[in-house]
């Protein structure tokens, strides 16, 4: 069995500590640094690329939040601009209606008083042709002397009565 | 797999022959070693060259998006890196050159060991337990660097009767100590055993068929394809199991729990 022949040992060992002292410092020096900083440099790139997608990803997010928010702004705001507008027209509204009602209520008020005053003055005007008429007929028919104070007081009587039943009717 | 061809050929075929040591350069012994350029020393240099080669070759571009030789250099690198992490932890790190030049190593001398005309270098017991001492002696500095004499604990198996302790110390002492073997032999056993294998089957072959019995060789010859792909497996395992159990005896030094 050739390898328990002790002649060789002596080469093998030798050539074998060259060769695995060589080995391990071509891999520690040259190849495992550069395998170590290419698997460094990739596990960092993805992490960058994760994190930053992540960073676009909230940035979005926020953006829509942000375009929400703007939205529902815009909404109340319409809203309470349309209520301001219909609160302020309808006040608008109620102080013309105001206005007017004061107004016509005031010109039918003058009316009436016009209109009161006419029919007092015609009923004066009535009232004093009445009793001059009345006068002339009795003037007419004979009676010389008419006692103006009784004739006054019945047509003024009998005017009352006619006039409550105008007013009344 | 096969050896030099023998002059005698045929029957006569030694299947210990592809195991000879024979100089190509002869060089002068320095200080008691013989310096010899031999075909074990050959096959040493090739091993080294090419894996080194290799590897240069896989590390030298450095993109992000891996080629096929880059992605095979930085797959090997992981290999190795992960046994070390899982057995030996993140401080097993700092020997991780050294456990990835052993696999490097021991991977290509198994492998260029197949060729046919080959030489395999691990097939040396010499040289394996070369290997397995160097660990051995790794492991054992890197423990009592660690633990001083507390190293000393791991021969002491905690939760055992103190009348059977002198023996279990004694037992596990003398595992300790066996590593080195176990750990060549186990390397060079299924090196040795394979090849001479091959080469027995090899011999039936050339000489059923050189007797006129082609028919006869068919059989020895399928077997021979079959465990020359066993063997290529074999290869590849036997370098696995040397590196791991060589992260595993480094955890025990590392964190001393048995």
């Amino acid at each position: 069995m050739p390898q328990l022949d002790p002649s060789s040992f002596g080469s093998q060992l030798f050539w074998l500590a060259i060769c695995f002292v060589t080995l391990y410092a071509v891999m520690a020096v040259v190849v495992l640094p550069r395998i170590t900083k290419t698997l460094a440099a990739r596990a960092d790139q993805m992490e960058g690329d994760l994190a930053q997608a992540e960073a676009l990803r909230d940035k979005a997010e926020a953006a829509l939040a942000a375009y929400e928010e703007a939205l529902a702004q815009a909404r109340t705001r319409a809203l309470g601009l349309a209520q301001d507008m219909r609160a302020d027209v309808q006040a608008e509204t109620d102080r013309q209606k105001g206005e007017l009602d004061a107004s016509l209520a005031e010109a039918a008020k003058a009316a009436d008083i016009r209109l009161e005053d006419a029919r007092t003055k015609a009923m004066e005007g009535l009232q004093t042709a009445a009793q001059n008429i009345v006068a002339d007929v009795m003037a007419a028919v004979g009676v010389e002397k008419a006692d103006e104070k009784a004739v006054a007081k019945a047509v003024t009587q009998a005017f009352a009565s006619t006039s409550d039943t105008v007013k009344a009717g | 797999m096969a050896g030099t061809s023998n002059a005698d050929g045929g029957a006569g075929i030694d299947p210990m022959h592809q195991f000879e040591v024979h100089p190509i350069i002869e060089l002068p012994t320095i200080a008691g070693v013989d310096t010899s350029f031999t075909n074990a020393s050959l096959w040493m240099v090739l091993a080294i060259g090419l894996s080194s080669l290799f590897l240069i070759i896989a590390s030298r571009r450095t993109s992000i998006v891996p080629g096929r030789l880059q992605l095979m250099g930085e797959m090997s690198y992981s290999f190795v890196a992960n046994m070390v992490k899982e057995n030996v932890g993140t401080e097993g790190m700092k020997y991780f050159p050294f456990i990835f030049s052993l696999f490097v190593f021991i991977l290509f001398c198994n492998m260029l060991g197949m060729l046919p005309y080959s030489f395999t270098v691990t097939s040396h017991l010499i040289v394996t337990f070369a290997l397995a001492a160097t660990v051995f002696l790794l492991v054992t500095l890197v423990g009592f660097a660690r633990h001083g004499v507390g190293f000393l604990k791991l021969f002491v198996p905690s939760g055992i009767p103190v009348v059977l302790l002198p023996l279990l110390v004694v037992i596990e002492v003398i595992s300790y100590l066996t590593r080195p073997v176990s750990l060549s032999v186990r390397l060079f056993g299924n090196m040795m055993a394979g090849h001479t294998m091959l080469k027995i089957f090899g011999g039936f072959v050339v000489g059923l068929s050189s007797a006129g019995l082609i028919p006869l060789a068919i059989a020895p010859f399928a077997l021979m394809v079959a465990f020359t792909g066993l063997e290529l497996l074999i290869a590849g395992l036997q370098a696995y199991v040397f590196t791991i159990l060589t992260c595993i005896y480094l955890n025990e030094a590392i964190h001393m729990d048995h």
